[in-house]
């Protein structure tokens, strides 16, 4: 495949059976490579949208400065775009997550504000408003309340998904901004609404979860919870289980989050199986294993790698 | 205990059984909280499931510390009267007038109650139910 320029590449991912994890011939599985990406993981898509739209709509000028609360792969993708298009990038990245995540960063150009572990992201989107008030210059496109990044979704991936496999009967995604979800979520409402759209949302260690109050929870604003069938909360140890699940038996080396999905998928698998009903399941691989090598999660026991998980922010 | 064993394939089918016949359970708010609470009806002889309940690192204040604790009910909103007469106090910073608070996810067996019945989701014996509040990814 040729394209003009590596931006032109976003998108476009293989959706790769899964033979040994699928039940049988009528209940399949199929995983979506986001980690095929130019950054390695499906943010490149919400960003390029996001990015271009605040470009066209004359938010962001030539030369300006972007600020993104991100746990990583938001902020390695905005700093590869923000390199090619001439604009500076500050983050703000919670401090318990793998430094190969500030490698990337930094390797791009971006500036890293780190915001403190407990509170996880919660606490960096907190941080993140408090810096652009004070810079009022500074542009936040703001991945948790821009439409845009559904959109990508919603113009991309959800089409690409339906073309290459028309028999779909389950979405299953990852829920952090939402953007995913709520994109695919509604092109699949409006073209298949039998769908069933599923979340699996990572449950970290209690640190993430230190709020001083319930009032400092946070629910994305681009969020709809209408578009979902079901959420299901996933553990570090069954992503891990399932990390690794997929890397021995089918050959995929994804990241911990993709193994949260990949366990309610193969939930909704098994229970379509009992029931005897037919099912192709589609999952997203969210990004490769590389940026979290360094937890050591990828071998040893199930108990150490949880063990080395627990405060991070893993997903 | 995994997110979708069969006991939540289970709760999940009444739950969908109860939404095709076109009733959706009512929403106990928390003014109804004491008109529920199994204590007050526990003499009738009926016997109550008991669940492992979750609590989150900002409610143990309430919970004398504890992390895990055992309610009894047969829906959400039986188990969270029945914390509310053990820890009181808690019942309000999981309920407001319209149902659940906005960031408080409860989960059974690890899926959403807000995607099964909310407070009416049945509740089977050993199930476990995880209260947190929401957090951002991304």
């Amino acid at each position: 495949m040729r394209f003009n320029s590596l931006l032109d590449s976003v998108g476009q991912t293989p959706l790769i059976g899964l033979p040994t994890l699928s039940p049988s011939a009528d209940v399949r599985v199929w995983a979506k490579l986001e980690d095929r990406n130019p950054t390695g993981s499906i943010k490149d898509r919400a960003i390029l949208s996001m990015v271009n739209q605040a470009e066209s709509d004359g938010t962001l000028q030539p030369g300006a400065t972007l600020l993104e609360p991100t746990s990583g792969n938001t902020g390695i993708a905005l700093a590869m775009i923000a390199k090619l298009r001439g604009y500076q990038l500050v983050c703000v990245m919670p401090e318990n997550t793998s430094p190969e995540r500030t490698s990337l960063l930094t390797m791009w150009g971006a500036r890293i504000i780190y915001s403190s572990a407990v509170g996880g992201s919660n606490e960096a989107v907190r941080v993140a408003k408090v810096v652009a008030a004070e810079n009022p210059d500074w542009v936040m496109l703001y991945q948790y309340g821009n439409p845009a990044n559904a959109q990508a979704h919603y113009d991309t991936t959800g089409p690409e998904l339906l073309a290459d496999l028309p028999t779909l009967t389950h979405f299953v995604a990852g829920l952090g901004t939402t953007g995913t979800l709520m994109g695919v979520g509604r092109y699949l409402r409006e073209h298949r609404p039998e769908v069933k759209i599923v979340a699996a949302e990572p449950r970290y260690g209690e640190l993430v979860y230190g709020l001083r109050n319930l009032d400092e929870g946070f629910v994305p604003e681009i969020y709809d919870e209408s578009l979902l069938s079901s959420r299901f909360s996933v553990g570090a140890r069954d992503a891990i289980r399932r990390t690794r699940e997929l890397m021995d038996l089918e050959g995929i080396f994804a990241g911990f989050s993709t193994g949260a999905i990949l366990h309610a998928a193969l939930g909704i698998a098994e229970k379509a199986e009992r029931a005897g009903d037919r099912a192709d399941i589609a999952f997203i691989v969210c990004d490769g294993g590389w940026k979290y090598l360094s937890t050591g999660a990828y071998e040893g026991s199930l108990d150490d790698a949880e063990s080395a998980l627990e405060g991070q922010l893993w997903a | 205990m995994t997110g979708l064993s069969s006991d939540s394939c289970k709760v999940l089918a009444g739950t969908l059984a109860a939404r095709e016949r076109g009733i959706f359970a009512p929403i106990v708010v928390l003014s109804q909280l004491k008109a529920v609470n199994p204590r007050n009806v526990e003499s009738t002889g009926v016997k109550f499931m008991s669940v492992e309940v979750r609590v989150p690192t900002i409610l143990r204040p309430l919970t004398g510390g504890a992390k895990v604790v055992t309610a009894k009910g047969e829906t959400l909103a039986a188990v969270v009267a029945d914390l509310e007469g053990t820890y009181p106090g808690i019942g309000e910073r999981l309920l407001d007038d319209s149902g659940l608070r906005r960031f408080v996810n409860v989960y059974i067996n690890d899926e959403d109650v807000r995607f099964l019945a909310g407070l009416q989701t049945e509740v089977a014996d050993q199930d476990s139910i995880t209260i947190l509040p929401a957090v951002a990814g991304g």
